[in-house]
Protein backbone atom coordinates (compact mmCIF):
# COMPACT_ATOMS: atom_id res chain seq x y z
CA UNK A 1 0.00 0.00 0.00
CA UNK A 2 2.80 2.39 0.98
CA UNK A 3 4.61 1.55 -2.26
CA UNK A 4 1.51 2.32 -4.24
CA UNK A 5 1.15 5.71 -2.56
CA UNK A 6 4.84 6.46 -3.21
CA UNK A 7 4.40 5.49 -6.88
CA UNK A 8 1.36 7.74 -7.17
CA UNK A 9 3.14 10.70 -5.55
CA UNK A 10 6.18 10.17 -7.79
CA UNK A 11 3.92 9.97 -10.84
CA UNK A 12 2.22 13.24 -9.88
CA UNK A 13 5.59 14.97 -9.36
CA UNK A 14 6.73 13.56 -12.68
CA UNK A 15 3.69 14.92 -14.41
CA UNK A 16 4.20 18.41 -12.98
CA UNK A 17 7.93 18.36 -13.85
CA UNK A 18 7.07 17.37 -17.40
CA UNK A 19 4.52 20.14 -17.55
CA UNK A 20 7.25 22.65 -16.80
CA UNK A 21 10.02 21.32 -19.03
CA UNK A 22 7.98 20.55 -22.07
CA UNK A 23 6.31 23.87 -22.63
CA UNK A 24 8.30 24.59 -25.80
CA UNK A 25 7.94 20.99 -26.90
CA UNK A 26 4.20 21.32 -26.43
CA UNK A 27 4.17 24.33 -28.72
CA UNK A 28 5.96 22.25 -31.30
CA UNK A 29 3.34 19.60 -30.86
CA UNK A 30 0.56 22.15 -31.35
CA UNK A 31 1.81 22.85 -34.86
CA UNK A 32 2.97 19.32 -35.59
CA UNK A 33 0.03 18.41 -37.79
CA UNK A 34 -0.30 21.82 -39.44
CA UNK A 35 1.21 21.79 -42.89
CA UNK A 36 1.55 25.57 -42.97
CA UNK A 37 4.39 25.25 -40.49
CA UNK A 38 7.84 23.88 -41.16
CA UNK A 39 9.12 21.76 -38.33
CA UNK A 40 12.77 20.95 -37.86
CA UNK A 41 14.12 18.82 -35.09
CA UNK A 42 17.73 17.89 -34.58
CA UNK A 43 18.30 15.51 -31.71
CA UNK A 44 21.23 15.12 -29.36
CA UNK A 45 22.28 11.96 -31.22
CA UNK A 46 22.57 13.94 -34.44
CA UNK A 47 24.54 16.64 -32.63
CA UNK A 48 26.95 13.92 -31.52
CA UNK A 49 27.41 12.94 -35.17
CA UNK A 50 28.41 16.53 -36.03
CA UNK A 51 31.70 15.91 -34.25
CA UNK A 52 32.70 13.69 -37.19
CA UNK A 53 32.14 16.42 -39.78
CA UNK A 54 35.29 17.89 -41.25
CA UNK A 55 35.07 21.71 -41.37
CA UNK A 56 35.27 23.14 -44.88
CA UNK A 57 36.45 26.60 -43.86
CA UNK A 58 37.08 28.78 -40.81
CA UNK A 59 33.44 29.80 -40.50
CA UNK A 60 32.33 26.20 -40.45
CA UNK A 61 34.99 25.41 -37.87
CA UNK A 62 33.61 28.18 -35.71
CA UNK A 63 30.09 26.80 -36.10
CA UNK A 64 31.22 23.28 -35.26
CA UNK A 65 32.86 24.62 -32.13
CA UNK A 66 29.67 26.46 -31.19
CA UNK A 67 27.55 23.33 -31.62
CA UNK A 68 29.97 21.05 -29.76
CA UNK A 69 28.20 21.58 -26.45
CA UNK A 70 24.68 21.75 -27.80
CA UNK A 71 22.24 18.91 -27.38
CA UNK A 72 19.34 19.73 -29.62
CA UNK A 73 17.55 22.17 -31.82
CA UNK A 74 13.92 22.65 -32.65
CA UNK A 75 12.54 25.06 -35.19
CA UNK A 76 9.03 25.83 -36.19
CA UNK A 77 8.49 28.35 -38.91
CA UNK A 78 5.79 29.76 -41.12
CA UNK A 79 6.10 32.60 -43.60
CA UNK A 80 2.53 33.15 -44.68
CA UNK A 81 0.20 33.03 -41.72
CA UNK A 82 -2.47 35.65 -41.24
CA UNK A 83 -2.46 35.64 -37.45
CA UNK A 84 1.30 35.75 -36.90
CA UNK A 85 1.15 38.45 -34.20
CA UNK A 86 -1.49 36.48 -32.35
CA UNK A 87 0.64 33.33 -32.59
CA UNK A 88 3.61 35.31 -31.31
CA UNK A 89 1.70 36.65 -28.29
CA UNK A 90 0.29 33.22 -27.52
CA UNK A 91 3.69 31.52 -27.75
CA UNK A 92 5.43 34.15 -25.62
CA UNK A 93 2.71 33.94 -23.00
CA UNK A 94 2.95 30.16 -22.87
CA UNK A 95 6.75 30.07 -22.60
CA UNK A 96 7.41 32.99 -20.26
CA UNK A 97 5.31 31.63 -17.42
CA UNK A 98 7.24 28.38 -17.19
CA UNK A 99 10.64 29.02 -15.68
CA UNK A 100 12.05 30.92 -18.66
CA UNK A 101 13.70 34.26 -18.10
CA UNK A 102 13.41 37.08 -20.60
CA UNK A 103 16.72 37.95 -22.18
CA UNK A 104 15.72 40.55 -24.72
CA UNK A 105 12.66 41.85 -26.51
CA UNK A 106 12.61 44.00 -29.60
CA UNK A 107 9.51 45.39 -31.23
CA UNK A 108 9.63 47.35 -34.44
CA UNK A 109 7.39 48.03 -37.40
CA UNK A 110 8.42 44.82 -39.14
CA UNK A 111 8.47 42.27 -36.38
CA UNK A 112 8.41 41.46 -32.69
CA UNK A 113 11.21 39.39 -31.28
CA UNK A 114 11.71 37.87 -27.89
CA UNK A 115 14.62 35.87 -26.51
CA UNK A 116 14.08 33.75 -23.44
CA UNK A 117 16.57 31.62 -21.57
CA UNK A 118 16.50 28.95 -18.93
CA UNK A 119 19.47 28.73 -16.62
CA UNK A 120 20.74 25.93 -14.42
CA UNK A 121 23.71 26.42 -12.09
CA UNK A 122 24.69 29.61 -13.90
CA UNK A 123 24.74 27.90 -17.30
CA UNK A 124 22.17 28.67 -19.98
CA UNK A 125 20.68 25.30 -20.87
CA UNK A 126 17.97 26.52 -23.20
CA UNK A 127 17.54 29.53 -25.43
CA UNK A 128 14.23 30.22 -27.11
CA UNK A 129 13.71 32.81 -29.77
CA UNK A 130 10.20 33.75 -30.83
CA UNK A 131 9.67 36.02 -33.82
CA UNK A 132 6.36 37.35 -35.08
CA UNK A 133 6.47 39.32 -38.34
CA UNK A 134 3.64 40.67 -40.45
CA UNK A 135 2.92 37.27 -41.89
CA UNK A 136 5.74 35.23 -40.50
CA UNK A 137 6.07 33.33 -37.29
CA UNK A 138 9.16 31.61 -35.99
CA UNK A 139 10.19 29.71 -32.87
CA UNK A 140 13.67 28.42 -32.37
CA UNK A 141 14.68 26.45 -29.31
CA UNK A 142 18.28 25.56 -28.71
CA UNK A 143 19.30 23.38 -25.80
CA UNK A 144 22.49 22.11 -24.27
CA UNK A 145 25.28 24.25 -22.86
CA UNK A 146 24.76 27.60 -24.58
CA UNK A 147 27.43 30.23 -24.95
CA UNK A 148 25.67 33.41 -26.09
CA UNK A 149 28.94 35.13 -26.98
CA UNK A 150 29.95 32.32 -29.32
CA UNK A 151 26.56 32.25 -30.96
CA UNK A 152 26.33 36.00 -31.50
CA UNK A 153 29.87 35.97 -32.91
CA UNK A 154 28.87 33.51 -35.64
CA UNK A 155 27.00 35.97 -37.85
CA UNK A 156 29.31 38.92 -37.35
CA UNK A 157 30.90 39.80 -40.64
CA UNK A 158 28.31 37.80 -42.54
CA UNK A 159 25.60 39.51 -44.48
CA UNK A 160 22.58 37.85 -42.96
CA UNK A 161 19.43 39.73 -42.49
CA UNK A 162 17.53 36.99 -40.80
CA UNK A 163 14.01 36.29 -41.77
CA UNK A 164 14.81 35.39 -45.35
CA UNK A 165 16.18 32.20 -43.85
CA UNK A 166 12.65 31.20 -43.07
CA UNK A 167 12.13 30.84 -46.77
CA UNK A 168 15.31 28.80 -47.07
CA UNK A 169 14.24 26.56 -44.23
CA UNK A 170 10.89 26.09 -45.89
CA UNK A 171 12.39 25.36 -49.29
CA UNK A 172 14.79 22.84 -47.85
CA UNK A 173 12.07 21.05 -45.96
CA UNK A 174 9.80 20.83 -48.97
CA UNK B 1 -14.19 -27.19 67.32
CA UNK B 2 -16.33 -26.59 70.40
CA UNK B 3 -19.64 -24.81 70.20
CA UNK B 4 -18.29 -21.61 71.82
CA UNK B 5 -15.53 -21.30 69.27
CA UNK B 6 -17.99 -22.01 66.48
CA UNK B 7 -20.26 -19.24 67.77
CA UNK B 8 -17.37 -16.75 67.94
CA UNK B 9 -16.23 -17.67 64.39
CA UNK B 10 -19.79 -17.44 63.09
CA UNK B 11 -20.23 -14.01 64.67
CA UNK B 12 -16.98 -12.83 63.07
CA UNK B 13 -18.06 -14.43 59.77
CA UNK B 14 -21.40 -12.67 59.59
CA UNK B 15 -19.78 -9.40 60.63
CA UNK B 16 -17.43 -9.87 57.72
CA UNK B 17 -14.37 -9.85 59.97
CA UNK B 18 -13.23 -13.49 59.56
CA UNK B 19 -10.19 -14.43 57.48
CA UNK B 20 -9.96 -17.14 54.86
CA UNK B 21 -8.50 -19.64 57.31
CA UNK B 22 -11.33 -19.15 59.80
CA UNK B 23 -13.90 -19.47 57.03
CA UNK B 24 -12.33 -22.76 55.92
CA UNK B 25 -12.42 -24.00 59.50
CA UNK B 26 -16.11 -23.15 59.65
CA UNK B 27 -16.79 -24.94 56.38
CA UNK B 28 -14.85 -27.98 57.60
CA UNK B 29 -16.76 -27.94 60.89
CA UNK B 30 -20.16 -27.95 59.20
CA UNK B 31 -19.01 -30.70 56.84
CA UNK B 32 -18.74 -33.08 59.78
CA UNK B 33 -21.40 -31.56 62.08
CA UNK B 34 -24.74 -33.39 62.32
CA UNK B 35 -27.64 -31.98 60.31
CA UNK B 36 -29.87 -29.46 62.20
CA UNK B 37 -27.30 -28.76 64.92
CA UNK B 38 -27.01 -25.15 63.87
CA UNK B 39 -29.23 -22.78 61.87
CA UNK B 40 -26.25 -21.98 59.66
CA UNK B 41 -25.62 -25.64 58.95
CA UNK B 42 -27.63 -25.63 55.72
CA UNK B 43 -25.85 -22.59 54.43
CA UNK B 44 -22.36 -23.99 55.02
CA UNK B 45 -23.39 -27.39 53.65
CA UNK B 46 -24.45 -25.56 50.48
CA UNK B 47 -21.09 -23.77 50.35
CA UNK B 48 -19.23 -27.07 50.79
CA UNK B 49 -21.31 -28.71 48.10
CA UNK B 50 -20.76 -25.81 45.71
CA UNK B 51 -16.99 -25.77 46.18
CA UNK B 52 -16.72 -29.44 45.23
CA UNK B 53 -18.70 -28.88 42.00
CA UNK B 54 -16.90 -27.86 38.80
CA UNK B 55 -19.17 -25.30 37.20
CA UNK B 56 -17.00 -24.96 34.05
CA UNK B 57 -16.92 -28.43 32.51
CA UNK B 58 -15.23 -29.55 29.28
CA UNK B 59 -18.24 -28.62 27.23
CA UNK B 60 -17.97 -25.04 28.44
CA UNK B 61 -14.29 -24.94 27.43
CA UNK B 62 -15.14 -26.29 23.99
CA UNK B 63 -17.81 -23.69 23.51
CA UNK B 64 -15.49 -20.87 24.56
CA UNK B 65 -12.71 -22.12 22.26
CA UNK B 66 -15.18 -22.37 19.40
CA UNK B 67 -16.30 -18.80 20.04
CA UNK B 68 -12.67 -17.59 20.10
CA UNK B 69 -11.98 -19.35 16.78
CA UNK B 70 -15.10 -17.88 15.25
CA UNK B 71 -14.08 -14.43 16.43
CA UNK B 72 -10.59 -14.86 14.97
CA UNK B 73 -12.02 -15.93 11.63
CA UNK B 74 -14.43 -13.02 11.50
CA UNK B 75 -11.57 -10.60 12.31
CA UNK B 76 -9.47 -12.16 9.56
CA UNK B 77 -12.36 -11.78 7.16
CA UNK B 78 -12.86 -8.19 8.26
CA UNK B 79 -9.15 -7.45 7.72
CA UNK B 80 -9.32 -9.04 4.28
CA UNK B 81 -12.33 -6.95 3.39
CA UNK B 82 -10.50 -3.79 4.52
CA UNK B 83 -7.47 -4.81 2.41
CA UNK B 84 -9.68 -5.30 -0.63
CA UNK B 85 -11.21 -1.88 -0.02
CA UNK B 86 -7.73 -0.34 0.10
CA UNK B 87 -6.79 -2.03 -3.17
CA UNK B 88 -10.08 -0.97 -4.77
CA UNK B 89 -9.63 2.63 -3.57
CA UNK B 90 -6.05 2.71 -4.87
CA UNK B 91 -7.15 1.34 -8.23
CA UNK B 92 -9.91 3.94 -8.38
CA UNK B 93 -7.32 6.63 -7.63
CA UNK B 94 -4.95 5.34 -10.32
CA UNK B 95 -7.78 5.22 -12.86
CA UNK B 96 -8.93 8.75 -11.92
CA UNK B 97 -5.37 10.12 -12.19
CA UNK B 98 -4.98 8.33 -15.54
CA UNK B 99 -8.21 9.84 -16.84
CA UNK B 100 -7.30 13.32 -15.62
CA UNK B 101 -3.81 13.21 -17.08
CA UNK B 102 -4.68 11.05 -20.10
CA UNK B 103 -4.63 13.88 -22.61
CA UNK B 104 -1.54 15.42 -21.16
CA UNK B 105 0.26 12.07 -21.02
CA UNK B 106 -0.59 11.10 -24.57
CA UNK B 107 0.39 14.54 -25.79
CA UNK B 108 3.71 14.46 -23.92
CA UNK B 109 4.51 11.02 -25.37
CA UNK B 110 3.66 12.23 -28.82
CA UNK B 111 5.82 15.31 -28.30
CA UNK B 112 8.73 13.25 -27.04
CA UNK B 113 8.54 11.12 -30.14
CA UNK B 114 8.45 14.19 -32.34
CA UNK B 115 11.39 15.73 -30.53
CA UNK B 116 13.41 12.56 -30.50
CA UNK B 117 12.67 12.02 -34.16
CA UNK B 118 15.24 13.72 -36.36
CA UNK B 119 13.92 15.63 -39.33
CA UNK B 120 17.01 14.72 -41.29
CA UNK B 121 18.65 11.32 -41.38
CA UNK B 122 21.76 12.61 -43.09
CA UNK B 123 24.13 14.33 -40.61
CA UNK B 124 25.43 16.67 -43.36
CA UNK B 125 21.93 17.91 -44.16
CA UNK B 126 21.10 18.20 -40.47
CA UNK B 127 24.30 20.17 -39.97
CA UNK B 128 23.42 22.51 -42.85
CA UNK B 129 20.03 23.22 -41.27
CA UNK B 130 21.58 23.65 -37.83
CA UNK B 131 24.08 26.05 -39.34
CA UNK B 132 21.31 28.11 -40.96
CA UNK B 133 19.29 28.14 -37.76
CA UNK B 134 22.30 29.17 -35.69
CA UNK B 135 23.25 31.92 -38.11
CA UNK B 136 19.70 33.20 -38.07
CA UNK B 137 19.67 33.11 -34.29
CA UNK B 138 23.02 34.82 -34.18
CA UNK B 139 21.95 37.58 -36.56
CA UNK B 140 18.75 38.14 -34.59
CA UNK B 141 20.69 38.29 -31.35
CA UNK B 142 23.06 40.84 -32.83
CA UNK B 143 20.21 42.82 -34.37
CA UNK B 144 18.50 42.96 -30.97
CA UNK B 145 21.75 43.85 -29.23
CA UNK B 146 22.18 46.80 -31.60
CA UNK B 147 18.68 47.98 -30.69
CA UNK B 148 19.47 47.48 -27.01
CA UNK B 149 22.75 49.42 -27.37
CA UNK B 150 20.98 52.22 -29.23
CA UNK B 151 18.32 52.35 -26.57
CA UNK B 152 20.82 52.53 -23.75
CA UNK B 153 22.66 55.32 -25.62
CA UNK B 154 19.36 57.15 -26.01
CA UNK B 155 18.67 56.66 -22.32
CA UNK B 156 22.13 57.88 -21.45
CA UNK B 157 21.63 61.06 -23.53
CA UNK B 158 18.23 61.58 -22.00
CA UNK B 159 19.73 61.34 -18.51
CA UNK B 160 22.47 63.79 -19.50
CA UNK B 161 19.87 66.25 -20.80
CA UNK B 162 17.89 65.93 -17.58
CA UNK B 163 21.01 66.58 -15.49
CA UNK B 164 21.87 69.69 -17.54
Amino acid sequence: MKNLIIILITACIGFSANAQNDVVTKLFNDYYDDENFTKISVSSKMFELFTHIEPGDEDEEEILEAVSKLKGLKVIAADSVGNSKELYTKAVKKISGNGYEELMEVKDAEEDMKFMIREKDGIIDELVMVVGGNKSFFILSLYGEIDLKKISKLSKGMNIKGMEHLKQLDDNKN
Amino acid sequence: MDSKKVKTRLKKYWEGKSNLNEENELKSHFLHAPDGADPDHEYFTYLNKKSTQNPLDDQFDDEILKLIDKNKQSRKLKNNVIKYWYVAASLALVISVSIIFKDKFIKVNKVENVVEMDTYKDPDKAFEETKRALLLLSSKLNQSSVYAAQFSKFEEHQNNLKQN
